[in-house]
């Protein structure tokens, strides 16, 4: 184990979004060039001088709107001169490209490197495209045994919860209900109705226990950031500093067959993020927790250190310490429940914005050090960032 | 029922499979489970039933 740590030559320069939203019936290139340029803009930069780019996943064919635009592809289009270049195909790498585009330019390999994210699910599965997540199974095993989404993974988890635990559904509830209040205050989000308690618990049962508003939505647009060396801080408008990151994948990168129900590579995760930096969960004044099932959000919180083992169901309940105005303003984009599922990356979006004063409506007032976790089950990123040098 | 099933034997393993003979009201976690076999398409599949 070194000392050194070199994400933290790295900030983010430049964020940009294109149209979001659902059934946009957009092409997906054409989204991605939006939201390209204008994190390339937002960085005070032109096209030319990015000279790094990665995606994850970089596969081929559509499944289902969950794959945007590959590397080569997006590189011709913008006649980019690369000198680093990554795209990932690894099924668990989440937020992970926005850990190695930081080391390739703490590496001296490239000065700018743009990462993007692409989905068009929403307007996909409308066209009647099979739904499809690299993670989920296809395993004819598992198909056997009626196993074929990863709802009933996460259901797995949240049954060990309320079993072990004593969580209760009107606890996990409010993991929903937080998202879609900050989700009203976020003209960018699909749903910004009011969500009571008593919506939560009438809707359609998915997977016991979890129901329809603990599931995000399939939704299309683009995110995409410019990650440069932090030479370049001064010559960004609003640069975001890289303070930690983490990432584990203990034993397994299936959601089948985890050997242990009390935790997530989220554990593993946090505990390489707080090692890789004199910051702690006492300092996180703003956070972005991954909810595509609302369980991962609870567990994501006891394995950051926010409360203790088990303590999470509490801890949300009313919703007090996780709103604007708590502890721990939590989600405040309305996360992917509310805002939309953009698989992690709305949740850097949101982070940055917050970072940059450029939240709005629901800004949290001096907001500094922000943390970014991204997946659930075995797949586990995290990111800690500041807006000080 | 989906269940996770852990074995006795080796608490290493364990197997995502199905509870039959239980509606999912009567599964509880913890409940002990034997091992029965069960038809699926051309082969027979490890299933379990909860423990007499």
């Amino acid at each position: 184990v070194t000392t050194a740590r070199p994400e933290r030559q790295a900030i983010i320069s430049g964020v940009g979004r294109s149209a979001v939203g659902r059934r946009l019936g957009r092409a997906s290139l054409e989204l991605t060039l939006d939201a390209c340029l204008a994190a390339i803009d937002d960085a005070g930069l032109q096209p030319s001088d990015i000279d790094g780019l990665t995606t994850w996943p970089d596969i081929r064919g559509e499944l289902g709107g969950f794959v945007g635009p590959s590397v080569a592809y997006l590189q011709q289009i913008l006649r980019l001169d690369l000198s680093w270049h990554l795209g990932a195909v690894d099924g668990g790498n989440v937020l992970g490209v926005l850990g190695e585009a930081a080391l390739a330019v703490s590496a001296g390999l490239a000065r700018h490197v743009l990462v993007y994210r692409t989905l068009t699910e929403a307007t996909a599965h409308a066209a009647g495209q099979p739904r499809a997540v690299p993670a989920n199974s296809g395993d004819p095993w598992l198909v056997t045994y009626g196993i074929g989404s990863v709802v009933q993974f996460a259901a797995m988890w949240a049954q060990h919860h309320f079993h072990r635990y004593g969580t209760t559904r009107e606890q996990l509830a409010w993991v929903a209900l937080n998202d879609r209040r900050h989700a009203a205050l976020n003209p960018d989000a699909i749903f910004r109705d009011p969500l009571t308690i008593e919506d939560y618990l009438a809707a359609r049962m998915i997977s016991d226990p979890l129901g329809l508003f603990d599931c995000d939505i399939p939704s299309d647009g683009a995110h995409a950031f410019v990650v440069s060396h932090r030479d370049h801080h001064r010559d960004a408008d609003a640069p975001v500093f890289l303070e930690a990151m983490g990432v584990a994948r203990p034993r397994t990168s299936s959601w089948a067959f985890w050997p242990d129900l009390d935790e997530m590579a989220a554990h593993g995760c946090a505990r390489q993020l707080w090692s890789r930096t004199t910051l702690g969960p006492q300092d996180v004044d703003v956070a972005g927790l991954y909810d595509g099932f609302s369980i991962f959000t609870l567990l994501w919180l006891e394995a950051l250190g926010f409360c203790g083992r088990g303590e999470s169901g509490p801890f949300v309940e009313g919703g007090d310490r996780i709103g604007l105005g708590g502890e721990l303003p939590l989600n405040t984009s309305g996360g992917q429940l509310s805002e939309g599922r953009y698989v992690g990356f709305g949740f850097v979006h949101e982070i940055c914005q917050q970072l940059r004063n450029r939240a709005g409506d629901r800004q949290v007032t001096g907001a500094e050090v922000g943390l970014v976790a991204g997946g659930g089950g075995p797949l586990a990123q995290a990111f800690l960032f500041t807006n000080r040098t | 029922v989906v269940a996770r099933v852990r074995l006795a034997e080796d608490p290493d393993v364990v197997l995502d499979t199905n509870i039959v003979g239980s509606e999912p009201g009567g599964v509880r976690i913890g409940q002990p489970v034997e091992a029965a076999f069960e038809p699926r398409g051309d082969i027979h599949v490890p299933v379990f039933r909860i423990a007499r």
